[in-house]
């Protein structure tokens, strides 16, 4: 009965108005995109077509270790799954066949086949090597078709060649190992139906192993047959040696298989390239192709139909042109090319053409899948481009969030109220200004009523600043080099632009910094991106306007030196612009933009650390020793960080708000919060004397060098995420002796006292050292990235953003994992700390991705908005999801279900109540009188 | 009983020689180098001299001492004053004594600070204990250096420096904190066998007896009125 009771407790209690989302809210405030990453493999799926008509399906399978489906007619995602981040995820061979997509993956490999309609794993076969394919295997090729898999492993001097036949039990027909002394596992090999052909730059030669020869020289060593590069009509191009630690060094020649073809590849050499046809006796003979220019030609599609036809993508600046030649005649085929022009000046990646029979004449028509450097996939028909997805959005590396202009009307006022006048002077400047601004606004508004849909559908619509500022634009970096400009409201694209030639910095990094905000009309507001330069790994910097993405200033520059450490100052110059300080690795300072004052850096920075990659230390240098001229490092300080390489310096966010400096006890005394702005958390990793795991937190002061505080976790690994501001850190980590995921929380306290309330110094030293407390908490899952909510003046409590393992965004008040909650529930107790638990509980009305999943969450972003108790959040990672969080509920604002009507029903009944009772209370008085 | 006796004396004895052994082993005694650098920091060179010594007995009990092989003198009290002048720094550089590739640790503090509590100074040596890989159980990893009272500097006044005013503290890192189940566990029990004792073992019907007979009357009562208005 008890029990009975209770229930219909809870059914009450779930049926009042939570603080969750309510079902109709979905989408309202937040949108969710989902991507599938860089493609890499794509097949038509013709089976579904009817009568050799165009295809409906295209299977897919990107870097990212997606394989997914995409319907022909939108680009739209019918299903996709997500294989595992790593080598044992990556999709090594796509071949669709009759309504099945056929992959195989893992180590060691494994055969799937998926229904391309519903996405189901229909079947799974181990293909057994008769060795271990574990890190020592290292290349893998994979040929596949329908009716076998070969896989061939490189290593050094080493090929293991196995050929599976009976692709229903996965046993192999035949397995040989190749000794040769220039195969490496960097060695640039294709695998085609019937040999393992490889390329050797410093050889000049292309060597064939056709497979006929395998099985005849039992016990021989077979013998590759060699063809030279020249004779094939390409040249090796030379590469100067004085980049040879840089991180993607450009290979001077390489071989690639073709989609379509199990007996063609592509050589690719510089500029030129040509394709390969080998001849089941290992000759490797380059196909004729008329009218194709050295220029840049990029890939290559054979089909192989009863007449085969290749098909190469030309690139001249925006225009691609996809051309068709018969093998046969050994002419181009008019009718079966295609022109189109794309957004970026970008080069052609992938290039799938599907040939099929129009339906009114019986033609042949062509369409082609497009796969750009800058990640865009297009799907291409003779009309154009049919649909277009932008997939560098799967892979964002940096994402800032930029205030919109207000209207023009409103700036001329405050700029005009700027001017100095007497105050008669002003007040007629004012009243005028503004009857002008009604003028317009009445104006405006009967525009509006005469012309109801004057803004036309394809204009972009304006961006300006709405009420509360929560309309703004994101600048998002991607790996690729494209650059986004994004409505955070709708999701839309605003602006895009490709940059060629950069990559992430050594750390897997683009750097975003806002130089200028809009606040400064009429300036235009500035940013920079900071990055490295492809092929010689030295940096770039590109200074651009972040609500047109069109270059600023110098806009892109390449620089003579590699970045070691770029920071932007928090003081304007006299044109309003933050300078931004480069290191270089020889430790040589540079500010940006380059014309900057030094008068402006140096009064405001002293001491800059430098924490190299990989390093086990970090050194401190000092500005001081710099003249008006030149600025110069000289170093202070240096610390080790045992016990391993430093894996992550994490200092506070620039312009991190503390709005109370204290905190009450419960006995009404105040503990003084230690905000030192140069506070950093550095994680090291490292292994003890029995190779358990060690991870070694520190609090440094960055200026002075100072170790405030120093953990060391044992039996202790990663990923370990950081969140760090005002006065307290949170880090979680997975313990590997209990097996679980954890959640360690500091907070720092001066004391009861302040050393100086009003600036902080780090070279003052410290009278004592600040107060830590500690405290650890469970996780029930794991964490992907993490984050903490920001506000205007950072009044409201603020929430850590954990994106979970789960797939699920958790909104996780800060006073949950809070050190101080006490452990006893006896004697006065702190205002908002409740008893300890070990354990952090995620209600699911706290993930704020609701049913939403989002693999591989790489980051969350959080800004704040014009309302204090807003703040929006941004998500990316494969998908992008943006929302908004209320951390201590819409407390400056009415909710959106708010009853105007029954409100202004009351106080209008209750002042004509009052009304009326006064008129019948005076008649009464009156009625009185005369009694 | 003799027996016994032995036993428990050789079992003691084992007992008190292993912790004299732990606090040997583990703790070996380190000792650190601390030069100094009284040169501008724009000039170039290395003008690095041997100043003091640091015996650190155990780092876990904070057992240290300083012992100064270069008495303070007059000159190197007119460098300071000059450092401390320009608005310069004091650099120190620390290694451990008896390394054969010395891993540096270098740290500052504001000459003027120094000039003006007169050379008072305060050093706090970062001692790794745990045992890592590679590494000595007991090593010297960073140093911090500070004045304990020189916000207020006053770099013009000249002052005369008796000595060294040295004090020497150590850190070693803090294990790191375990999720405490065990109360949490405990705390529950208790509130678990609290609820148990205080439970109200009777019946329902004798627990909710007023709630029901009412009811029950209402019923009746209102049944019996339909009954009568039939």
């Amino acid at each position: 009965m008890e029990k009975l009771l209770l229930a219909l407790l809870i059914l009450v209690s779930i049926a009042l108005p939570s603080s969750s989302l309510h079902e109709d809210q979905i989408g309202k405030f937040d949108w969710i995109q989902r991507g599938i990453g860089s493609v890499h493999l794509a097949q038509f799926d013709e089976s579904g077509s009817a009568d050799g008509g165009p295809a409906r399906r295209l299977v897919v399978a990107t870097q990212h270790n997606v394989l997914a489906v995409l319907n022909t007619k939108n680009g739209e995602i019918m299903w996709r799954h997500v294989l595992p981040i790593g080598a044992t995820g990556t999709i090594e061979s796509l071949n669709v066949q009759e309504g099945k997509a056929v992959i195989v993956s893992d180590n060691p490999p494994l055969l799937r086949s998926f229904d391309v309609l519903s996405g189901t794993l229909i079947k799974e076969v181990p293909l057994k090597l008769h060795y271990k394919p574990d890190s020592l295997y290292g290349k893998r090729l994979v040929q596949h078709d329908s009716s076998s898999v070969t896989v061939a492993h490189l290593t050094s001097n080493t090929a293991e060649i196995t050929r599976f036949s009976n692709l229903k039990t996965g046993a192999q027909e035949w397995q040989h190992s190749i000794s040769q002394p220039w195969i490496s596992s960097e060695s640039q090999c294709g695998l085609t139906e019937v040999s393992l052909t490889c390329v050797d730059a410093s050889l000049g030669l292309v060597l064939s192993l056709p497979f006929s020869r395998l099985g005849k020289t039992t016990g021989k060593e077979p013998q590759f047959i060699s063809t030279s590069l020249e004779s094939i009509g390409l040249s090796v191009a030379v590469t100067s040696d004085d980049d040879a630690d840089c991180k993607f060094r450009s290979i001077p020649i390489t071989l690639q298989n073709v989609h379509g073809s199990p007996r063609h590849l592509l050589i690719t050499s510089g500029e030129s390239s040509s394709v390969l046809q080998v001849g089941s006796d290992g000759s490797v003979t380059p196909v004729k192709e008329a009218g194709a220019s050295s220029g840049a030609v990029s890939v290559v599609d054979v089909t192989q139909a009863d007449d085969a036809v290749i098909y190469r993508a030309l690139h001249h600046k925006q225009a691609i042109r996809i051309s068709g030649f018969s093998l046969a005649l050994g002419t181009e085929l008019v009718s079966r090319s295609l022109q189109f022009s794309v957004g970026a000046e970008a080069a052609v990646r992938m290039l799938v053409v599907q040939q099929y029979q129009r339906r009114g004449d019986g033609e042949v028509a062509v369409r082609a899948l497009v796969v750009m450097h800058d990640d865009s996939v297009h799907l291409v028909a003779s009309p154009g481009v049919l649909w277009l997805r932008e997939e560098a959005l799967a892979s964002v590396l940096a994402v800032e969030a930029v205030d919109l202009p207000i209207p023009a009307s409103s700036v001329s006022m405050h700029d005009h109220m700027a001017q100095r006048a007497g105050v008669l002077h002003s007040l007629v400047h004012r009243v005028m200004l503004q009857g002008s601004e009604l003028l317009s606004w009445l104006a405006e508004l009967l525009e509006d009523s005469l012309s109801p849909s004057h803004s036309s559908p394809d204009s972009p619509p304006a961006l300006y600043r709405d009420e509360f500022n929560i309309h703004k634009l994101l600048i998002i970096a991607t790996a690729s080099g494209k650059i986004f400009g994004m409505d955070n409201l709708s999701g839309a694209l605003v602006w895009s632009e490709y940059l060629p030639s950069i990559q992430p910095l050594p750390s897997d990094k683009l750097l975003l910094f806002l130089q200028r905000s809009v606040a400064h009309f009429p300036h235009p507001p500035q940013m920079v991106l900071v990055a490295m330069h492809k092929d010689s790994c030295r940096g770039v910097v590109h200074t651009f306007n972040p609500l047109t993405g069109e270059p600023t200033g110098k806009g892109l520059e390449f620089l003579p030196y590699r970045i070691s450490q770029a920071s932007m100052l928090a003081q304007n110059d006299q044109q309003f612009i933050k300078p931004l300080l480069v290191v270089d690795t020889s430790l040589g300072v540079h500010a940006f933009p380059s014309g900057t004052e030094l008068s402006v850096v140096l009064p405001h920075k002293d001491v800059l650390y430098i924490a190299t990659r990989n390093s086990t230390h970090i050194t401190g240098h000092s500005l001081r020793s710099s003249t008006k001229e030149s600025l110069k490092l000289t170093p202070l300080w240096s610390q080790h960080f045992p016990p391993g390489t430093i894996e992550g310096v994490y200092t506070k966010r620039p312009g991190d708000k503390v709005h109370s400096a204290g905190r009450v006890m419960a006995d009404r005394s105040v503990l003084y919060k230690y905000t030192n702005p140069n506070l950093a958390v550095v994680v090291a990793r490292g292994l003890d004397h029995i190779n358990e795991n060690l991870l070694g937190v520190y609090l440094v002061d960055l200026v002075s060098g100072a170790v405030v505080d120093w953990i060391s976790h044992s039996r202790v690994s990663g990923p370990v995420h950081v969140i760090h501001s005002e006065n307290w850190v949170v880090y979680t980590y997975y313990h590997d002796r209990n097996r679980r995921h954890e959640l360690h929380s500091l907070e720092l306290f001066e004391g009861p006292s302040q050393a100086n309330a009003t600036a902080f110094s780090s070279l003052a030293g410290a009278q004592r050292p600040p107060l830590v407390e500690r405290q650890a908490y469970i996780l029930p899952f794991g964490v992907q990235a993490s984050a903490h909510t920001i506000t205007e003046k950072s009044i409201t409590t603020k929430c850590l953003l954990l994106a979970l393992d789960t797939g699920g965004i958790a909104q996780v008040a800060r006073w949950l994992v809070d050190p101080r909650r006490p452990m006893s529930g006896g004697g006065p107790r702190e205002e908002g700390l409740v008893q300890y638990m070990p354990e952090v509980h995620l209600p699911s009305t706290d993930i704020i991705s609701y049913n939403q999943t989002l693999p591989r969450v790489s980051g969350i972003y959080s800004a704040p908005t014009g309302l204090e108790s807003t703040s929006i959040v941004f998500v990316y990672g494969l998908d992008l999801f943006f929302s908004r969080v209320f951390p201590s509920k819409m407390f400056d604002m009415l909710k959106d279900d708010f009853d105007y009507v029954l409100i202004a029903g009351a106080l209008l009944g209750l002042v004509a109540a009052a009304l009326i009772t006064r008129k019948l209370a005076q008649r009464k008085a009156l009625y009185h009188q005369w009694k | 009983m003799k027996l016994i006796t032995l036993l428990l004396v050789v079992l003691f004895q084992h007992c008190s020689c292993q912790n004299f052994q732990d606090g040997l082993a583990l703790d070996g005694q380190l000792i650190v180098v601390i030069e100094d650098n009284l040169s501008s920091t724009s000039e170039e060179g290395n003008t690095w001299e041997e100043r003091s010594l640091v015996t650190v007995r155990s780092a876990k009990l904070g057992q240290v001492s300083i012992s100064h092989t270069r008495p303070w003198n007059e000159k190197l009290s007119k460098s300071l004053q000059k450092l401390s002048k320009s608005g310069d720094f004091y650099k120190l550089r620390l290694h451990q004594q008896g390394s054969k590739e010395p891993n540096f640790v270098y740290t500052f503090a504001d000459a003027c600070q120094l000039y003006a509590s007169g050379m008072r100074e305060h050093i706090n040596l970062m001692i790794d204990t745990t045992p890592s890989a590679g590494l000595l159980s007991q090593s010297l990893v960073g140093a911090s250096l500070y004045s304990p009272e020189g916000r207020l500097c006053h770099s013009d006044v000249s002052r005369s420096i008796k000595g060294y005013n040295s004090t020497v503290s150590v850190r070693t890192p803090v294990p790191g904190t375990v999720p405490d189940t065990a109360t949490y566990i405990q705390r529950i029990e208790m509130a678990n066998k609290e609820k148990a004792e205080n439970k109200d073992n009777r019946s329902f019907f004798a627990k909710y007896w007023i709630y029901i007979i009412p009811a029950v009357l209402l019923l009746m009562v209102s049944g019996g009125g339909q009954e009568g208005g039939r």
